[in-house]
């Protein structure tokens, strides 16, 4: 067999893909590398000091006062199901209003968007510095802020599987005459039902991790149980908590797990 | 009551159909339009996550009157926020660099592991499979708590500096990588990998030339997902102590400079859009291919 007779494992404009994404990546790389000046062997030379920090100071783990943390526990766990499930309401509401197919008015369904991409797109702990501005410190900053991001999730999800139905089911409901409301109940929300319950429980796996965090930068509940104990340098307490943590986010993914399973069957 | 009524209708034989898998009927031989069995679990989940978001609420202990009292403070705080200063924006600039190139390294250097990791880890290409189990285990844990948490960790370990961000982050990354890549590189069909066995090609011959180029569009999404979730760890992490773009904003905030820390999380909010934008569009281009 000759050479050029040889067929490409892969196709051409793959590798051509391949190459250039490689490229972007091998070149954002250096030029953070030299911005950042950060040296990857550095962490070699430290190794030690790690595993001392690891063994000396981190383990063994001590759950300081039961009382205290449970209740933290309860809070972080409570602002986390309670942000989705309000999140989950509002942004059905908003996600009808600024669907293409459901949108009773155009420069609404714009407005929807906008809020919702600015809600996701700054993080949550920052929303959490603002809120405080006006809130204090406490649980209701902590809800608000999962809240304003969740929503601002949901909405855009939400109105991506409300378009998605579209298409023929709606031509159907059209032809017999149906109106906007009888369309909604009996054909958008049927269908895309799986669609938002599937990202229903996604939102609560991320909210039980990122109750935590803004609970850290004063949102109350186990976060700021762990951060005071990192500042007042009692890191076995601390890492008490932190594997807690680990622990309620493990056993809340395999219960999402199970529902996904048995609801979206 | 009505439950009752279900479990009877649901009881009930039916009539022969011409195709039972998937045309629902009813009593009177009628197509259903809805499956009553998967809607009586639809119903029971949204029953059980009201109540269970009912519960949360009470049991939080909601501060009601703190809230009202938020909210009537709401034009204040925006007032406060609206007063634009932009005379620390070349500081703030460079910090916005340093996060993005924070989470520009942390995605590189956890891709690479998650890499090597994942071809420990896929079922299907795992040299030992009580490792694959092993390190399952592990990386469900280091998965389990928050990259904000390790940079925590690590941060008191080693103080500040792009450091402790970079290998935080890379932490809880390497093994989201390693989970994902593992996950497409299990897709990859087992026929493919007899084939290229049978003609005698070695594992890594295997892995460029068979694996690699077919799990090659799930890498790509899975890398820009993680960018997404490491550039806003690494724009927060500077709020428990680290550098970067958070540490501006936090320490803008606690210096009542509120019109500079208001600049700053725009420019955060226009780079995560600009992110965004960019990849609804690269995924809307990867479709047409």
């Amino acid at each position: 067999m000759r050479n050029g007779a040889k067929i490409a494992l892969v196709p051409k404009k793959q590798r051509r893909i391949a190459l250039a994404a490689f490229g972007v990546i091998a070149a954002l790389f250096v030029a953070a590398s030299l911005q950042t000046q950060y040296q990857p062997f550095e962490f070699l030379v430290s190794m030690e000091n790690f595993w001392l920090f690891i063994f000396e100071d981190l383990l063994p783990p001590k759950i300081a006062d039961w009382g205290t943390i449970l209740e933290g526990v309860v809070q972080t766990i409570s602002m986390a199901i309670s942000a989705s499930l309000i999140a989950a309401i509002l942004s059905l509401g908003l996600a009808f209003l600024g669907a293409s197919t459901t949108s009773p008015w155009k420069p609404l369904k714009k407005l929807i968007r906008l809020l919702a991409s600015l809600g996701r797109n700054i993080p949550s702990m920052i929303w959490t510095f603002l809120l405080i501005m006006a809130f204090g410190i406490g649980t209701v900053v902590g809800v608000l802020a999962l809240l304003i991001t969740t929503c601002g999730f949901l909405t855009r999800s939400f109105i991506e599987i409300i378009d998605e139905v579209g298409g023929e089911s709606l031509e159907a409901m059209e032809a017999v005459g149906a109106g906007r409301l009888t369309t909604i109940t009996q054909v958008i929300i049927p269908a895309s039902l799986p669609g938002f319950i599937s990202w229903l429980l996604y939102s609560l796996e991320v909210n039980i991790r990122s109750s935590t965090l803004v609970g850290a930068v004063g949102g109350g509940g186990i976060g700021l149980i762990m951060m005071g104990y990192i500042k007042q340098f009692r890191y076995h307490s601390a890492m008490g908590v932190i594997l807690l943590v680990a622990a309620i986010v493990i056993l809340v993914d395999m219960l999402t797990n199970f529902l996904r399973k048995k609801v979206l069957a | 009551m009505t439950e009752r009524i279900d479990a009877l209708q649901t009881g009930l034989p039916e009539r022969p159909a011409e195709s039972p898998q998937t045309l629902l009927r009813d009593r009177r031989g009628r197509i259903r339009v809805k499956d009553p069995a998967r809607d009586r679990v639809v119903k029971w989940f949204l029953i059980l996550f009201l109540a269970a978001g009912i519960a949360a609420l009470i049991l939080m202990n909601v501060d009601w009157l703190q809230f009202l009292e938020g909210i009537s403070r709401i034009p204040e705080a925006v007032s406060k926020l609206a007063k634009l200063d932009f005379s620390q924006l070349s500081i703030t600039f460079t910090s916005l660099l340093e996060s993005i190139g924070v989470a520009v390294l942390s995605t590189v250097y956890s891709m690479i592991g998650g890499m090597v990791l994942a071809v420990l880890l896929a079922k299907n290409l795992t040299p030992l499979r009580w490792l694959s189990t092993v390190l399952s285990a592990i990386l469900t844990f280091l998965r389990a708590i928050p990259s904000i948490i390790w940079v925590l960790l690590v941060l008191v370990c080693i103080g500040f500096g792009p450091s402790a961000g970079i290998i935080g982050i890379c932490i809880f990354s390497t093994s989201f990588f390693a989970r994902s890549f593992a996950q497409c590189f299990e897709e990859v069909p087992e026929e493919t990998l007899e084939a290229l066995r049978a003609m005698g090609a070695g594992r890594v011959k295997i892995f460029f030339g068979a694996v690699l180029p077919s799990a090659f569009t799930g890498i790509l999404a899975w890398t820009s997902i993680s960018f997404e979730s490491n550039f806003e760890a690494s724009s927060v992490l500077g709020t428990v102590g680290a550098g970067g773009i958070g540490y501006v904003i936090s320490n803008c905030m606690t210096r009542y400079a509120y019109g500079q820390a208001i600049v700053a999380i725009a420019m955060v909010l226009a780079f995560t859009y600009m992110m965004e934008l960019a990849f609804t569009a690269f995924k809307e281009k990867k479709g047409r291919i």
